[in-house]
């Protein structure tokens, strides 16, 4: 061997690692690093002249900068909406950028301070708004809320939109984010197949537990199955089954971490309800290793029956549907009848949510583009695109298929009773624990008692850790 | 020293050394502070908190199962890797000193050689996405169809909390024992075939000459390849989160979570860049130790010939 | 000196002597007894039914793959051992374009030549300054590159995240290749180094009398010399380079940025994408097919330089 010790080979390289790393262990490398003063800073001076046609003073030389998540539904609604902008603004600059992953792209903006003017945070990778709130990151929408809405006649942006909108996107009363699409979470099943079948849509959950068993006689499809590797899709049903069952209560304690709120009689009764899917077989076989692209589209090529989701799902399979598919949504079924939400009471919910940063150069231009976006025009342009409804009241859109159509049957329908869950937004820790105990008890691991103590523990235990800051609707 | 060596060296290093210090020394250096911080990555706000980020690893479930997985991988791969490794390689060899003036081998060693050696060149990342689909749960997937061929009912592997773990760390090995049939046929073709002709007129067995011959003469070879498997087993990064799940959960409910991934869902999902960072110094800490149990293990008598 | 060469020498140079039972060695080659022949044989055979095994298990996932490739989706999702019904190239098609398969593969094609290339250049240059002058920090220099090599990338990341941010290098292909340079630059310093002392000093000695300067022996006589080493280490690099997955994923953010691992993952697995099976396996195949192509041509190299490589 050669003696020299400045050659070394893997031994000695690993002996010099593990030497080093001694030494850092005992504080021998630490090195420090303190990344420049970020500007939260105020709006103040950013705003140009109020006019009746600049509502929001936007300073009309002032260039643009949004970032939009570019995901199922594309981008090019956004696009349109500034180049509506450029019309109306000729001098600004506007610099669009649609992507992906949006966290990685604008931490460390926010870190530096240097922001763009509007922000469509969606998709997987999305920037952790609570804490950006938490911080003063974010700005009050309140101007644009209290702007007039764009053709609106005269009412205001915070009037002509869908109820329970403003308030999802409040954090202590203050809103900060506002969700632009709107869906709608249920079951989503063939209309032609259940025609074909003879099968109607059950309204109660024995009925269900009957339809299936009819089914899978009569055809041998599997009755359900759900996005395996993701599974907070099959705990949107069970969360929906257990507030109906038992209230808007049941969201209340849900939402504030109540103890006993995961072990309250409906919660257990919508476990045990999904649960017996498991013991009668209902589910398709390998259902918990798939994906959610690959359940979705066994699901339309006809392995199974029913599948939990929201309503993206026409927009998101796309081509895959076969014509004359017919996919339809419905509410979940009503646990008893003495449940206390009507069945057809549905959860509703705002996705897709747009913020304006603290620290934005020009805030204002980054308001307007989002009342642009929030008007029936760009509504209209957005549902055409994408099959999806925004956050806007009683706009018609110009064409639906059949989803869309059933996502606005179901909507009016469930009217006033439309409800929507908060804490999976707030404790995303409680979300992970919730819909991993979910995998558990729909692979038959856990029964519905073990499902609601786990979820419950992980509910105290963020109760009870006083570094995580709470929420609550006001 | 020459004219103008000062001025050489410094032209010469001065790039590398910016850079090198810059992007490698400089993060690594900073991760032991940030990892004492409660800094959440989106201001650059963050508090000193001490050791409060280490005092949570211990009592933290998930990093204690990541870490059991990272063990596990640490052992299994090396073993099972260079067991087939060692035997394929000798399964190749094992005409040559039989059948004396005998070539490379069983005829056609090459053409193992090179199909075995193709996966490592692949992408694990690739093989990962691959996997996935021969995986598959329904009988659509590849390994089920052909378990279904021979009347077995498809296996969930990848969503199932007893297989899911068990299917992944298959595929690093299938990916991985070509190199080491490679290596070790290489390191085998070193041996004097004497030594062999020797073993068989004393009348040792193939087994004895494999125990107590060729093992021997190739232990230098199998405990760096021991090693070396060893290190990249502590990654599994790539691999879990390509097959665990959509956005690399490390699913089903943590069953193939490993420490590389949970800090970067840590950083990168749950925007707790402080305590991510102190999952990778536990993981520095496993890799010295693991540096420091094979110098220990691989501390040998050299066996001369 | 590295295992390697050790048992190379073994091999060419003279037997040590005592091993070689002369006398048994000298045996005619010809006329084997025939018991040997029958087990040699039945060995064979077993021994190939062995090997053929593992070739099956490698090749029939990546020739399904292949195949699976021209399937629609309906069929992907049926029987897996059905033959696909024709030949459907726009499955290609659709993975190249509309997947940005093809994006991404010339994205990872400049950023592992780029990368590589510099992993060289610089990776050279440090080690033979290392390794042919001495100065005060010498050592110094050689154990700061030394201990990129023990410790885990994952350490680096999250400071590394913002350093890249704020240097402009994320979402860059060149800034991609100058980090993944900088990250293997460990390992070929460390293995160029051990490579530039074995060579003989009269050659620079040479050099410097016909008039060659510093840069001038080093470029146009060392680096030529050192070119089987080059050779070894690149392979070594470029392989590393190609399966990154970590790197690319925390620093490329922007889709028209990825590298084909993370494209591929991302087709794979990510939300909002519709489930287009038939370009998922075109895109495999895509990503697999010249990969095997060059290392068909360049498999003794390949082998030679990992097995070099990894005993060093």
């Amino acid at each position: 061997m050669n003696k020299d010790a400045r050659i070394l080979n893997r031994r000695s390289v690993l002996a010099l690692g593990a030497g080093l790393g001694a030494l850092a262990a005992t504080g021998g490398l630490t090195g420090c690093a303190d990344p420049g003063d970020t500007g939260v800073a105020d709006s103040k001076g950013k705003q140009g002249k109020v006019t009746a046609d600049n509502p929001l003073g936007v300073p009309a030389d002032k260039p643009l900068e949004a970032v939009i998540f570019k995901g199922g539904y594309g981008d090019q609604y956004a696009i349109d909406a500034e180049a509506a902008y450029k019309k109306r603004f000729p001098k600004a600059e506007i610099k669009h950028i649609g992507g992906q992953e949006l966290a990685k792209q604008l931490q460390p903006r926010f870190v530096s301070g240097d922001v763009p003017d509007l922000i469509c945070n969606a998709g997987a990778g999305a920037l952790l708004l609570a804490p950006l709130v938490d911080n003063g990151q974010l700005l009050d929408l309140t101007p644009l809320l209290d702007a007039p809405a764009v053709d609106g006649g005269g009412k205001t942006v915070r009037e002509t939109l869908l109820p329970g909108i403003v308030e999802q996107g409040s954090f202590k009363g203050k809103p900060h984010v506002l969700n632009y699409t709107f869906t709608v979470h249920g079951l989503y099943y063939s209309r032609s197949l259940f025609q074909k079948n003879g099968w109607t849509y059950p309204t109660t959950w024995a009925e269900m537990i009957e339809l299936c068993g009819e089914i899978k006689r009569a055809t041998g499809m599997s009755p359900w199955t759900y996005q395996g590797k993701n599974p907070s899709y099959m705990l949107t049903p069970l969360i929906q089954m257990g507030i109906k069952a038992g209230g808007l209560e049941v969201r209340k304690a849900l939402d504030s971490l109540a103890p006993g709120s995961w072990r309250s009689e409906p919660m257990l009764a919508a476990a045990r309800a999904l649960h017996q899917l498991v013991e009668k077989d209902y589910l398709m076989p390998g259902t918990s290793g798939l994906t959610h692209i690959q359940a979705q589209t066994y699901w339309a090529k006809g392995r199974a029956a029913f599948i939990p989701c929201g309503s993206w799902l026409e927009s998101e399979l796309g081509e895959v549907t076969p014509k004359g598919f017919d996919m339809v949504i419905a509410p979940t079924p009503s646990l008893s009848t003495t449940d206390a939400l009507p069945q057809n009471a549905i959860r509703g919910q705002g996705n897709e949510p747009f913020v304006v940063p603290a620290a934005a150069k020009n805030p204002y231009g980054g308001l307007e583009l989002l009342r642009t976006l929030i008007s029936a025009e760009g509504s209209k342009n957005f549902t055409r695109q994408t099959q999806t409804l925004t956050s806007l009241a009683g706009y018609t859109p110009e064409s639906a298929g059949t989803g869309l159509q059933s996502v606005r049957d179901a909507l009016s329908a469930s009217g006033e009773k439309t409800f929507n869950w908060r804490y999976s937004g707030w404790y995303t820790k409680l979300q992970t624990e919730a819909s991993a105990a979910t995998s558990a008890l729909m692979t038959g691991e856990i029964n519905p008692d073990q499902w609601a103590d786990r979820c419950q523990r992980a509910a105290d235990a963020l109760r009870n850790d006083t570094s995580v800051p709470k929420y609550e609707d006001v | 020293m020459r004219v103008g060596s000062r001025r050489f060296i410094v032209s010469a290093l001065a790039v590398p050394v910016i850079l090198y210090c810059v992007l490698v020394i400089s993060p690594y250096a900073q991760a032991f502070y940030i990892s004492l911080t409660d800094w959440n990555g989106l201001s650059a706000h963050r508090d000193f908190i001490g050791l409060a980020n280490y005092t949570r690893l211990v009592t933290d479930g998930v990093f204690w199962t990541s870490l059991w997985h990272n063990v596990i991988a640490v052992v299994v791969i090396p073993v099972v890797t260079l067991a087939l490794g060692l035997f394929f390689a000798t399964m190749i060899r094992v005409g040559r000193y039989r059948a004396r003036g005998g070539s490379a081998g069983v005829r056609g060693g090459g053409v193992y050689r090179v199909a075995y050696f193709f996966p490592h060149v692949l992408s694990v990342a690739i093989v990962g996405v691959l996997f996935s689909s021969v995986y598959d749960p329904t009988s659509s997937g590849l390994l089920n169809g052909a378990l279904g061929a021979v009347g077995i009912d498809p296996v969930n592997w990848l969503g199932d909390k007893q297989t899911a773990y068990g299917a992944i760390l298959a595929v690093i090995i299938w990916l991985s024992v070509g190199f080491y049939v490679v290596l070790f046929n290489s390191s085998m073709s070193s041996i004097p075939a004497e030594l062999f002709e020797a073993a068989r007129i004393d009348g040792a067995s193939r087994w004895q000459t494999f125990w107590r011959l060729t093992l021997p003469l190739i232990w230098d070879t199998v405990q760096v390849a021991g090693v070396y498997l060893g290190i990249h087993a502590l990654d599994m990064f790539a691999i879990v989160n390509v097959m665990s799940a959509a956005g690399g959960s490390g699913g089903p409910d943590n069953a193939t979570q490993v420490l590389g991934n949970y800090l970067y869902l840590t950083a990168f999902a749950d925007s707790e860049f402080g305590y991510s960072t102190a999952i990778g110094v536990a993981l520095l800490v496993l890799t010295l130790l693991f540096a420091w149990v094979s110098l220990r293990l691989t501390r040998r008598e050299r066996v001369e010939y | 000196m590295s295992l390697k060469t050790k048992l190379l020498k073994t091999e060419d140079g003279p037997p040590p002597p005592g091993t070689r039972p002369a006398p048994r060695a000298s045996r005619p080659t010809a006329g084997p007894a025939p018991d040997r022949s029958i087990g040699g044989t039945t060995l064979n055979v077993f021994s190939h039914g062995i090997l053929l095994t593992w070739t099956v298990l490698v090749v029939v996932p990546l020739a399904w793959a292949v195949l699976s490739s021209f399937k629609s989706t309906d069929e992907v999702i049926g029987d897996p051992w059905s033959l696909p019904s024709k030949l459907r190239w726009e499955n290609f098609v659709e993975a190249w374009t509309t997947a940005e398969i093809g994006r991404y593969f010339v994205n990872t094609t400049i950023v592992v030549a780029l990368g590589s290339a510099l992993t060289l250049g610089m990776g050279a240059l440090v080690a033979y300054v290392i390794a042919r002058y001495s100065f005060r920090g010498n050592r110094m220099v050689y154990y700061l590159f030394i201990v990129g090599m023990t410790f885990p990338t994952f350490l680096a990341i999250v400071p590394l995240f913002f350093i890249a941010r704020g240097l402009h290098l994320a979402n860059s292909l060149p800034g991609l290749a100058i980090i993944y340079s900088v990250y293997s630059l460990p390992f070929a310093v460390f293995f160029l180094t051990a490579y530039f002392r074995t060579l003989p000093a009269a050659l620079a000695e040479a050099a410097f009398i016909d008039g060659c300067g510093h840069w001038g022996t080093f470029l146009r006589i060392m680096l030529p010399v050192a070119r089987p080493g080059l050779v070894s280490v690149g392979v070594f690099v470029v392989l590393g380079q190609w399966n990154q997955y970590l790197l690319p994923l925390v620093l490329q953010s922007s889709p028209d940025k990825y590298v084909l691992s993370q494209g591929l993952a991302n087709l794979a697995v990510s939300q909002g994408y519709a489930g287009n099976w038939s370009a998922l396996f075109a895109g495999l195949t895509i990503s697999i097919l010249p990969v095997l192509v060059v290392f068909l041509s360049f498999q003794r190299q390949i082998q030679a330089g990992m097995v070099a490589g990894a005993l060093k």
